[in-house]
């Protein structure tokens, strides 16, 4: 591996009995520039993570060298390496001699679906070397949840949702399924323990040794026909397509709606539910496959695949784990095994945040300390004849301060508030400006709302509206973000976030209340950032 | 270059052949006749709902299965309440059994006849894959119910010098069964899991090499088969579930299948001659 000043860290301190993240890929594809993908990785990682197995570390690989202050903000692993990408992998290429029928491999087809033998080893050596730094560690973890950063951004199906239960026991090595398992396994997650983690460090070796014909895999893939597959139908591969599935996933909400209107007890009714009965068992039929399934006589006829498929790295998995003998350590699940729903979810490195609050109560304030799921820097309690300022105590408490609003006016009581906290040191801080605690600690959220202030906090955006908008231009690097204009609904100071320049520059313009704020950048027509989330976040 | 070591590349051509009930009951037979210890867990709807982690209550009157209420006539011993909220101990023991796979290990899943294929392909997964100990969690019933309680239970209680039978602190041991000792779980055992557990497993490790033992105690069977195999490995361990309930003191008109014994009168018999065409009955994979 090229070392283009890599950044290496470790500063790890705490003994690993929890979950340990293993981070990996990229953090902004070649292609893109946009950190889009990263952020959506973030927060879904957060979401499907199980709230009672905590992640006690992380460790991360990047060939985003650029943004390996951003990963170390968001992240903050305990052992990292960013790297600039490297495009060659000479020292990989010098031990590559490709059969003559892997050239078909290298063909215009598979260049145009991306898989390139470069997409291929950099996801690989950059997972490798990831899993590497776990030797760093002072103490050895006892599950790892491996994962690449852009969790959901090759494919949002549901392949790609980490299916993570705290109950499962954690002896097996857990994987993604799906129909396609027989060509491949899936390895967009990986939860194993660590010392079946230990033997994928040798998966990079042999792949160079499977793509240069040194062991059998082109020989089963190509000629001989590939272990533990099936044929499929035709009538399988069509159903596979994903029209096909979109299909069939109309159709089930349309029988849905045909059988809440069958509910009677007439004959037609009885008719109707018996026939969408059929035809939804028909539908949501799992799909058989030799890897999972009672397919008798699959043996005899096995499935062979054009070259091109050799570089997919899925199917590489798929042998080194049959070839390594950990087959049968390798449980597949799927999204919807587990109702996990409420026992899912752990924000990863809570990004502490001000609060500013148009109305509290001294019983709400109590209630932040043990509710709130972002570590609270101060509270600044706006709706009282005075501004009181909440510090933390450090023992579960708070330390109130009363101070003096130039004028009872709100823009007044909000410039307080903000000076305050800039001058008791919190101006790099994200702030929350929202109309009661209790809409806060009502956040529908939390996950998202952890990379909203991180984002925040890490551009130092002056100001996002978390005032719902339907209309405007969607955000290219943060998800449910949307570029609006200025207008009477729009900017707000009941409900927003931002940095305490940046809603200090905004009341700057007002003439002499918040009304004027808004009522001179809708005239100026101001852009701005504002959420634009399918459900509101307060 | 790297060894490739093919340990399962190759393994798989053993052929597969689709589960039969029949098949199945007779590969128990034949291992009761060598005296080749083994294990089989049975797992129904009930422990499907928990693994999945939904709530499954079995209360007087009432079931809350699946998200939906139904009412019952289910007695008082067949009553339970999983909350996925505070069973998770438990739920992950049954995990724990349902994952792992051996080659003396023979798990019962829901199937086709039982429209779950879903549930089948489930158990499937969590097992690895379909291996020759996957069998029908209604081994014991429907088209096999009359062969296993006249020919294998009496045939395999005679193969065995010591027999356990755990079951409800209600039971009493009767006919064949009266050979061997009860070893008691209380109603709806998840308010008590660890201790019931701890108490139920002491006794059963405590048995004499190579001793039978047949339970009829719910999800608590799972835990137990799955818990000696790993620590007893010479005793033969079995989930009778409610086929035996006759003989271990319990009513036998709980389940449907219940109706093919006892037939006294004229509709009784038919009702059996009916249940006999019922698209549950044949066991299907």
């Amino acid at each position: 591996m090229g070392l283009d000043s890599p950044i290496i860290q470790h500063s790890e301190t705490m003994p690993g009995s929890g979950l340990t993240l293993v981070l990996s890929g990229y953090l902004c594809r070649p292609q893109t520039a946009n950190t889009r993908p990263f952020w959506l990785g973030f927060i879904e990682l957060q979401r499907r993570l199980p709230s009672k197995k905590p992640v006690e570390r992380i460790v991360a690989h990047s060939w985003n060298l650029e943004l390996a202050d951003l990963a170390k903000y968001v992240y903050a692993p305990q052992a990292y390496c960013h790297q600039h990408k490297n495009y060659l992998y000479a020292e990989y290429f010098n031990r590559i001699e490709a059969p003559d029928h892997f050239l078909g491999a290298m063909d215009y087809k598979s260049a145009l679906s991306g898989d390139s033998i470069q997409n291929l080893l950099g996801d690989i050596c950059s997972r490798i070397q990831a899993i590497r730094l776990l030797d760093g560690l002072s103490s050895e973890p006892r599950q790892v949840l491996l994962v690449r950063w852009d969790l959901s951004q090759a494919d949002e199906s549901k392949v790609n949702r980490i299916v993570a239960d705290a109950s499962l026991s954690e002896e097996y090595i857990y994987l993604p399924y799906s129909s396609n398992v027989d060509e491949g396994y899936d390895d967009s997650w990986i939860i194993a323990p660590m010392c079946l983690v230990r033997r994928l460090r040798g998966f990079d070796s042999f792949v160079l040794d499977s793509l240069s014909g040194k062991n059998q895999y082109l020989d089963l893939l190509t000629k001989k026909g590939w272990p533990r597959a099936r044929v499929r139908s035709r009538w399988e591969i069509l159903w596979s397509y994903p029209i096909c599935q979109k299909l069939a996933e109309i159709s089930l909400n349309i029988s849905q709606v045909i059988w809440q209107r069958s509910q009677g007890g007439a004959f037609i009714h009885k008719v109707m539910r018996k026939v969408i009965s059929l035809i939804n068992r028909y539908i949501e039929r799992p799909p058989l496959t030799a890897e999972n399934s009672c397919v008798p006589g699959f043996e005899y006829k096995r499935p062979v695949f054009s070259a091109s498929r050799a570089l997919r790295i899925s199917t590489l998995f798929k042998y080194f784990l049959l070839s390594e003998g950990l087959r049968d350590r390798v449980r597949f699940l799927t999204d919807g095994d587990f109702e996990v729903a409420t026992s899912s979810g752990q924000l990863i490195c809570p990004q502490k945040v001000v609060l500013l609050v148009w109305q509290a109560d001294a019983i709400a304030t109590v209630r932040l300390n043990d509710e709130s799921l972002l570590p609270l820097a101060a509270v600044y309690d706006l709706g009282a004849k005075q501004i009181y300022e909440h510090l933390p105590d450090n023992k579960g408490g708070w330390i109130t301060n009363a101070l003096e609003p130039k004028s009872s006016v709100l823009e007044d009581r909000l410039s307080c508030g903000l000076s305050a906290a800039a001058r008791a040191g919190m101006e790099k801080i994200p702030i929350l400006i929202i109309p009661s605690i209790e809409e806060y600690l009502a956040c529908t959220d939390w996950y998202y709302l952890n990379a909203l202030v991180k984002y925040i906090a890490w551009l130092g955006l002056g100001y996002v509206s978390l005032v719902n908008q339907r209309h405007g231009t969607p955000h290219s690097n943060f998800p449910d973000l949307k570029i609006v204009r200025a207008g009477e609904h729009t900017l707000s100071f009941r409900l927003a976030a931002g940095t305490i320049a940046g809603v200090q520059e905004y009341l700057e313009l007002a003439d002499y209340d918040l009304r004027g704020v808004t009522n001179r950048a809708a005239r100026m027509r101001l852009e701005f950032p504002a959420l634009a989330k399918e459900v509101n976040l307060f | 270059m790297t060894e490739v070591k093919m340990h399962d590349v190759e393994q798989v051509v053993s052929a597969q052949v689709l589960p039969s009930g029949s098949a199945d009951l007779t590969k128990f037979t034949q291992l009761v006749r060598q005296r080749s210890p083994f294990t089989f867990v049975r797992f129904s709807d009930g422990e499907i709902e928990i693994l999945r982690n939904r709530k499954l209550v079995i209360s007087s009157g009432v079931t809350e299965f699946r998200g939906k209420k139904f009412s019952n006539q289910f007695p008082e011993f067949d009553q339970k309440r999983f909350d996925p909220q505070n069973s998770q101990d438990m739920r992950s023991d049954l995990l724990t059994s349902a994952l792992f796979n051996g080659s003396a290990y023979f798990k019962g899943i829901p199937t086709r006849h039982n429209h779950a294929i879903g549930d089948r392909e489930f158990m499937l997964r969590l097992n690895g894959g379909f291996s020759p100990q996957m069998t029908f969690s209604d081994l014991f019933l429907n088209e096999n119910f009359i062969r296993a309680r006249s020919d294998f239970f009496p045939f395999a209680v005679s193969r065995y010098n010591h027999l356990l039978v755990v079951g409800n602190w209600r039971c009493e041991l009767k006919s064949y069964l009266s050979k061997g000792n009860l070893v008691q779980i209380p109603d709806n055992f998840f308010a008590t899991y660890q201790q019931t557990l701890e108490n139920v497993l002491g006794r059963l490790e405590e048995a004499p090499e190579s001793t039978l033992v047949l339970s009829s105690a719910s999800s608590l069977s799972n835990v137990l088969g799955y818990r000696l195999r790993q620590s007893r490995s010479d005793m033969t361990f079995l989930d009778i579930g409610t086929v035996l309930n006759d003989l271990i003191g319990l009513p036998l008109n709980t389940r449907a299948y219940h109706k093919i014994m006892n037939t006294l009168t004229l509709v009784e018999r038919f009702a059996a001659w009916r249940y006999r065409f019922h698209n549950e009955y044949q066991l299907r994979w």
